[in-house]
C-alpha cells in the first residue's frame, strides 16, 4: 500500500522523455544546454515534492529559472569585481 | 484507462476503484492539462478508492452508493490473482463483487477493465465470471502491466 | 506444591491440549512444565450465519466451548456481538480454516495469533523473561513475571550454547566432517560412516545438553542430512529436548514485497531448544546473539522464529499483543481499506520523504542532525494511529494514546535509553557490545514500523495513517530548515530525517546545541547531533555529472571515523578487490584534518590507485576477490533478456542446484559470451577467460567516485592509468 503516484524524480524523467522529439530536432550545442535546464529542474526535486502541484512541469520551470537566474547573479558580481579591478 | 477518466472527469464528476495501483494522479493532471486549464476542479470531481486486497475490493464495492457519477473500476482482477488467497475464496469474493456491481448498474453506467493473469494458466474461471456478468466486452491489444510500486521515500 | 525461579527459554503448544514451556533454572536445571491455556477466536457477522456456525463447529471432531459476548472492534466506538470459540491452542488454526471454507462472508478475529503472543498478553511473558512458577506435579498452578522486556540491561541467563557447523564453505566443497563447539571443547566427527556420524553426534547433545544450537548451513543441509543419515540407520537424532517431538522442517519460500523478492530458506525448528543457523537468520549476518534475544524480548515470539521472522512480523506481534491486553478484535483476513478521497487531495497525500539534492563539493565543520528515530517518534508523540483522527500539525494530541503510539512507546524509549547509555561509556567499555547488539535488534523493528502501517495485509494499518506521518516528517524537516536558516546556518543537504548543516565558527558539539534546542521547540520531537564532520563530499550524479545525488557521499568526522553512502563499497554487488581499493584510498584521505590537506593528498591517491590498477590489470588479484554476488530478480524462465545473475544461474541449473528467486548469485565476469561464469565447484572456470578488463573499468569507475568531488572526471583518470602515470595537463587538481 502507500505509493500509487510516481515520485517527482521519476516524473521529471517522464516528462523529459516527453520532450525527446523537440530535443531530437535541435542542433547538438542545444542539446546540451537542453539537458542543464532539466538537470536544474532536478537539483530541486524535494522542493517540487514538497508544493505538491497539481502540474508539476509548472514547478520544474520555475527551478531551471531560478538557477539561470543564480548564474545571472554570479556573473553579475564578477563583472562588478572586474570592473572594480580595471577602474582601481 | 487514464485517459478515459480525463475525458469523462471533464464532462463530470465520476468514481473510480484502483485494483492494480495504476492510479497515477500525475500523469491524470497532463491529460486534463490538455482539454482544460481547471486542472484542480477536474482532479476533485474524481472520487477514487484505491484497493489492495481482493477482500478490500469487495469491501469497496459493497459500500459505493450509486451517486457522484459514472463508475470506472480500473485493473479489477489485479488482486484476485494474489496465492496468498486461495481460489475459491477468490472466486467467491468476485462472484460478491459482481453482485454489487450489479446492483449499482441499475442506476449508472459502469466500465470494468482488467487485465490477463501474471502466468497465463492462472485461474480461468475468474476471466470467466467477469465476461459472462458484462453486458459488453472489449479486448485491447496492447497488455495493460501492474507497475511495481516506487520505494516510499523520494 | 513445589516453587520454581527461572527463566523462559521455550514455549509451544502441546499436541493434545495447553502449552509446554522450558525454563532455566541455573546454570545445570532445566525445568518443562506443562499449562493449560484454552484459547479464543471469534466469528462475527448476521446473526442467523453465526447460529449455523456454532452448529458446525460443534458437529466437529474437536472438544470446544462457545458463547456470544461482547468485543471491540479498534475502528468501532461499540462493542459487537461475536461468537467466541475456546478450544485448545493446537487447534485453533484448523478450526478457523474449516469455519472459513464453510461461512467465507463471516469475519473472524484471534485467529493466527501465535501461542506466545496470547501468553505474553495474558501473563506478561516473553522469552527469557525470569519467571516465579508454583506447580504440582509437571502443571503450572501460577506463574509471575518478575521482569520486563523494556529494561536496558537484563539480566543474562546463564544459557548453554554449542556452535555446530561443517568446516567448509558448502557451495565450493563437500563436507567431510562436522565440527561441533560447547565452551573451549572442540570436536570433530568425520562423515565416513553415518552410523558412528548418529551415534556419536547423539552422545555429543546428551552430554552437553545445549539451550542453544548456533550452526552454520543447519536450516538448509547440515541438519536435514543429518536427519536422513540417522533414518537411514534407524537410529532417532537426539536434537529436541521434548519427547515424542520430531525436527520442525519449514520449507523454502519466495515472496514479493515492495518490488522486490524476497527469499526464505529452509527451516529446521526444535522443541524445548533454540536452533539458529547464522546463514538463514535475519539479523545474524550482521550482528549476534544478542540482537536475536532481544528481537525475542521485543516481539514475545520464541527465540529461533524471532530469528527468522522480518521486522515487519515482529511489529505486527508486539501490536497483537497490545490489542489482545486492551480485550481489542485482532482481525484475521479483513484489513482497512482506505477511505474515498478526490484525486486532488490523493495527491497531496501520497508523498513520500523529502530527498533533497546537496550542494556539491566538498565541505568543512559541517554539523550532521537528525531527529532521533523520525517516524516512530512522529507515531508516538503526535499520536497517530489508524482508530484516532489525524492531526493537523506537530505538536500535542487531545486524544488518549492510540494502539500503535501505545506498542511504540517503550520501544522507543528503550532505543533512545541505550543510545544515552552508549553515549557515556568510554569506546573501549566491554558493556558496549551487547547494548550496540540490543539497539540494533530495536531499531530493525523501529525502522519498518512506519512501513507496517502502510501495508495492505497489516492487521492495524491504514493507509492515511502512514500519509499523515509522511506529511509531518515533511513539515518536521521544513521546520528544521528554518531554524538553523533562521540562525545563520548554510543547509548543505537535508534527507528525511536529518539535515546537514554549517556555519563559520561552529566547529565543537556544543557550537551546535542552541541550534538543536531550537529545532526540538519548534517540532517538539527529540532531535540530536549525529556527528560533525571534519569534512564531508556530496558526489554528483554518473549520469550527468552536474546533478548531486541524495545519498551518494563520504566523509571523515572528527573522531576519525569514516562515513560512506552510495558508492561501491556499500553496494552489495561489489567485487572485494574493488571494495577493498575503495576502502584503501578513503583510509588515506581521511587524515587530512582540512581540505587543503585533502588537495595534498590527491597527487599520492592517484598513485595508489595506479598501482592496484596495475595488479589487477596484470592477473596478480586472488579469484576469490573478484566474485560478485547479484539477486535473481524473477524466476529464470521469466527473463527475456537475461542478466548475468540470470545467466549464472542456468549454468548452476544445468549441475543440478536449484535457485530461488530473490538468491544472491556469485559469478565472475569473463571475456566474449554469455560473459559470466558462476562460482561454483562444479562450474568450471579457466583463470585465462577473466574479463580483466571490465574490472579495471569497474575500479576505474568506484575511483573516480572518489576523486570526482575534487575536480577530477573519470575520463582523466582513465586516461591518467592507461598512460601509466603521465599526469595530463587536464588534470587540474
Amino acid at each position: 500500500m502507500g505509493r500509487t503516484n510516481p515520485t517527482i524524480n521519476q516524473y521529471l524523467i517522464q516528462e523529459e522523455r516527453a520532450f525527446s522529439q523537440y530535443r531530437r530536432a535541435l542542433r547538438r550545442s542545444d542539446q546540451l544546454i537542453l539537458d542543464d535546464l532539466f538537470a536544474a529542474a532536478r537539483q530541486h526535486s524535494a522542493e517540487a515534492a514538497f508544493a505538491a502541484h497539481a502540474l508539476p512541469f509548472e514547478v520544474a520551470l520555475l527551478s531551471m529559472l531560478l538557477e539561470e537566474h543564480k548564474i545571472v547573479m554570479r556573473l553579475e558580481q564578477e563583472i562588478k569585481q572586474i570592473k572594480r579591478k580595471l577602474d582601481g | 484507462m487514464l485517459r478515459l477518466v480525463a475525458e469523462l472527469a471533464c464532462r463530470g464528476s465520476l468514481r473510480v476503484v484502483d485494483g492494480g495501483n495504476h492510479f497515477n494522479v500525475l500523469s491524470l493532471g497532463r491529460m486534463i492539462r490538455r482539454k482544460t486549464g481547471r486542472v484542480k476542479a477536474v482532479l476533485n470531481g474524481i472520487y477514487v478508492s484505491r484497493v489492495f486486497t481482493c477482500i478490500q475490493m469487495e469491501a469497496a464495492l459493497r459500500i459505493l452508493l450509486p451517486r457522484r457519477g459514472p463508475i470506472v473500476v480500473i485493473d479489477m482482477l489485479h488482486t484476485f490473482y494474489d496465492e496468498s488467497v486461495d481460489g475459491a475464496q477468490s472466486e467467491h469474493l468476485l462472484r460478491n463483487c459482481i453482485r454489487h456491481l450489479q446492483r449499482l448498474s441499475n442506476s449508472l453506467p459502469i466500465i470494468v477493465s482488467f487485465s490477463p493473469p501474471p502466468q497465463p494458466a492462472m485461474r480461468p474461471a475468474l476471466r470467466k465470471i467477469m465476461l459472462e456478468a458484462a453486458d459488453n466486452a472489449w479486448h485491447w491489444e496492447t497488455k495493460l502491466t501492474a507497475r511495481l510500486q516506487p520505494t516510499l521515500w523520494e | 506444591m513445589a516453587e520454581a525461579y527461572g527463566w523462559l527459554l521455550d514455549l509451544f503448544a502441546d499436541r493434545q491440549s495447553g502449552i509446554v514451556l522450558w525454563f532455566v533454572c541455573d546454570a545445570h536445571k532445566r525445568l518443562r512444565l506443562r499449562q493449560d491455556f484454552p484459547v479464543r477466536f471469534y466469528a462475527r457477522g448476521p446473526k442467523a450465519a453465526l447460529k449455523k456456525l456454532d452448529s458446525f463447529l460443534h458437529a466437529q471432531p474437536i472438544a470446544l466451548k462457545s458463547v456470544y459476548t461482547k468485543r471491540r472492534d479498534l475502528y468501532e466506538k461499540e462493542t459487537q456481538t461475536v461468537l467466541a470459540v475456546e478450544t485448545q491452542p493446537a487447534r485453533v488454526f484448523s478450526l478457523v480454516r474449516r469455519a472459513s471454507q464453510r461461512f467465507p462472508d463471516l469475519d473472524f478475529y484471534d485467529a493466527d495469533i501465535p501461542v506466545s503472543v496470547r501468553h505474553a498478553a495474558q501473563y506478561g511473558t516473553f522469552p527469557l523473561a525470569f519467571c516465579q512458577v508454583i506447580y504440582q506435579g509437571d502443571r503450572i498452578q501460577t506463574i509471575k513475571v518478575a521482569d520486563s522486556p523494556w529494561k536496558p540491561d537484563p539480566t543474562p541467563a546463564p544459557l548453554r550454547t554449542l556452535r555446530m557447523g561443517v568446516g567448509c564453505d558448502l557451495r565450493q566443497n563437500k563436507p567431510k566432517e562436522i565440527t561441533i563447539q560447547f565452551a573451549d571443547k572442540k570436536h570433530r566427527i568425520p562423515w565416513d560412516n553415518e552410523r558412528v556420524l548418529v551415534y556419536h553426534f547423539n552422545s555429543i547433545l546428551e552430554r552437553y545438553d545445549p539451550d542453544l544450537v548456533l550452526s552454520s548451513y543447519g536450516d538448509i543441509w547440515l541438519i536435514p542430512t543429518l536427519l536422513e543419515a540417522a533414518k537411514r540407520m534407524r537410529v532417532p537424532l537426539k536434537l529436541n529436548r521434548e519427547p515424542r517431538r520430531g525436527v520442525r522442517l519449514k520449507k523454502e519460500n519466495s515472496y514479493m514485497s515492495y518490488g522486490r523478492i524476497i527469499y526464505r530458506g529452509q527451516q529446521a525448528l526444535l522443541y524445548g531448544r533454540c536452533h539458529i543457523d547464522s546463514h538463514n537468520s535475519m539479523l545474524w549476518q550482521d550482528y549476534d546473539l544478542e540482537s536475536v534475544l532481544e528481537m525475542a524480548r521485543a516481539t514475545c515470539l520464541p527465540i529461533q522464529t524471532a530469528a527468522r521472522t522480518s521486522p515487519g512480523t515482529g511489529i505486527n506481534m508486539m501490536e497483537t499483543a497490545t490489542a489482545l491486553r486492551l480485550k481489542i478484535l485482532v482481525p484475521w483476513q479483513k484489513t482497512r481499506s482506505e477511505d474515498e478521497k478526490t484525486a486532488y487531495t490523493l495527491m497531496l497525500s501520497d508523498r513520500g520523504g523529502l530527498a533533497y539534492h546537496p550542494i556539491p563539493g566538498v565541505h568543512e565543520n559541517v554539523g550532521m542532525v537528525d531527529f532521533v528515530s523520525m517516524y516512530p517518534s512522529i507515531m508516538t508523540y503526535c499520536n497517530i494511529s489508524p482508530e484516532l483522527p489525524n492531526p493537523e500539525g506537530l505538536g500535542r494530541s487531545p486524544y488518549p494514546p492510540g494502539l500503535i503510539p501505545q506498542t511504540l512507546k517503550p520501544l522507543l524509549e528503550k532505543r533512545i535509553a541505550i543510545k544515552q547509555r552508549m553515549l557515556s561509556l568510554p569506546r573501549d567499555d566491554p558493556e558496549r557490545a551487547p547494548l550496540d547488539a540490543r539497539n540494533t535488534a530495536l531499531k530493525m523493528l523501529l525502522v519498518c514500523c512506519f512501513g507496517y502501517l502502510g501495508y495492505k495485509a497489516a492487521k492495524f494499518g491504514r493507509i492515511e495513517s502512514h500519509e499523515a506521518i509522511s506529511a509531518l516528517s515533511r513539515e518536521a524537516l521544513i521546520c528544521a530548515k528554518e531554524a538553523a536558516e533562521d540562525m545563520g546556518f548554510t543547509v548543505l543537504h537535508m534527507y528525511v530525517d536529518g539535515l546537514w548543516v554549517k556555519k563559520d565558527g561552529c566547529e565543537d558539539p556544543d557550537d551546535f546545541v542552541p541550534l538543536l534546542d531550537a529545532i526540538a521547540a519548534r517540532t517538539s520531537l527529540p532531535i540530536a547531533l549525529d556527528s560533525v564532520y571534519r569534512w564531508v563530499a556530496f558526489l554528483t550524479s554518473r549520469q550527468d555529472g552536474k546533478t548531486t545525488v541524495p545519498n551518494r557521499y563520504f566523509g571523515v568526522k572528527h573522531d576519525g571515523s569514516v562515513t560512506v553512502r552510495g558508492i561501491a563499497i556499500r553496494t552489495h554487488d561489489t567485487a572485494p578487490y574493488i571494495a577493498k581499493v575503495q576502502k584503501e584510498l578513503l583510509n588515506y584521505l581521511r587524515r587530512a584534518s582540512d581540505l587543503r590537506e585533502l588537495r595534498q593528498k590527491i597527487p599520492n591517491t592517484l598513485k595508489l590507485i595506479l598501482k592496484r590498477y596495475k595488479t589487477l590489470r596484470y592477473g596478480h588479484v586472488r579469484l576469490a576477490d573478484l566474485v560478485v554476488h547479484q539477486r535473481m530478480g524473477k524466476r529464470l524462465e521469466d527473463y527475456r533478456v537475461r542478466s548475468p545473475a540470470a545467466i549464472a544461474a542456468s549454468q548452476l541449473k544445468e549441475v543440478g542446484t536449484a535457485i530461488q528467486m530473490g538468491q544472491r548469485i556469485p559469478l565472475v565476469y569473463t571475456l566474449g559470451r554469455p560473459g559470466v561464469r558462476a562460482w561454483h565447484t562444479q562450474v568450471p572456470l579457466d583463470c585465462r577467460s577473466i574479463d580483466y578488463r571490465h574490472y579495471s573499468k569497474l575500479l576505474i569507475r568506484a575511483s573516480a567516485a572518489i576523486l570526482q568531488p575534487f575536480g577530477v572526471a573519470e575520463e582523466q583518470l582513465e586516461a591518467y592509468l592507461l598512460g601509466d602515470g603521465v599526469v595530463q595537463q587536464s588534470l587540474q587538481i
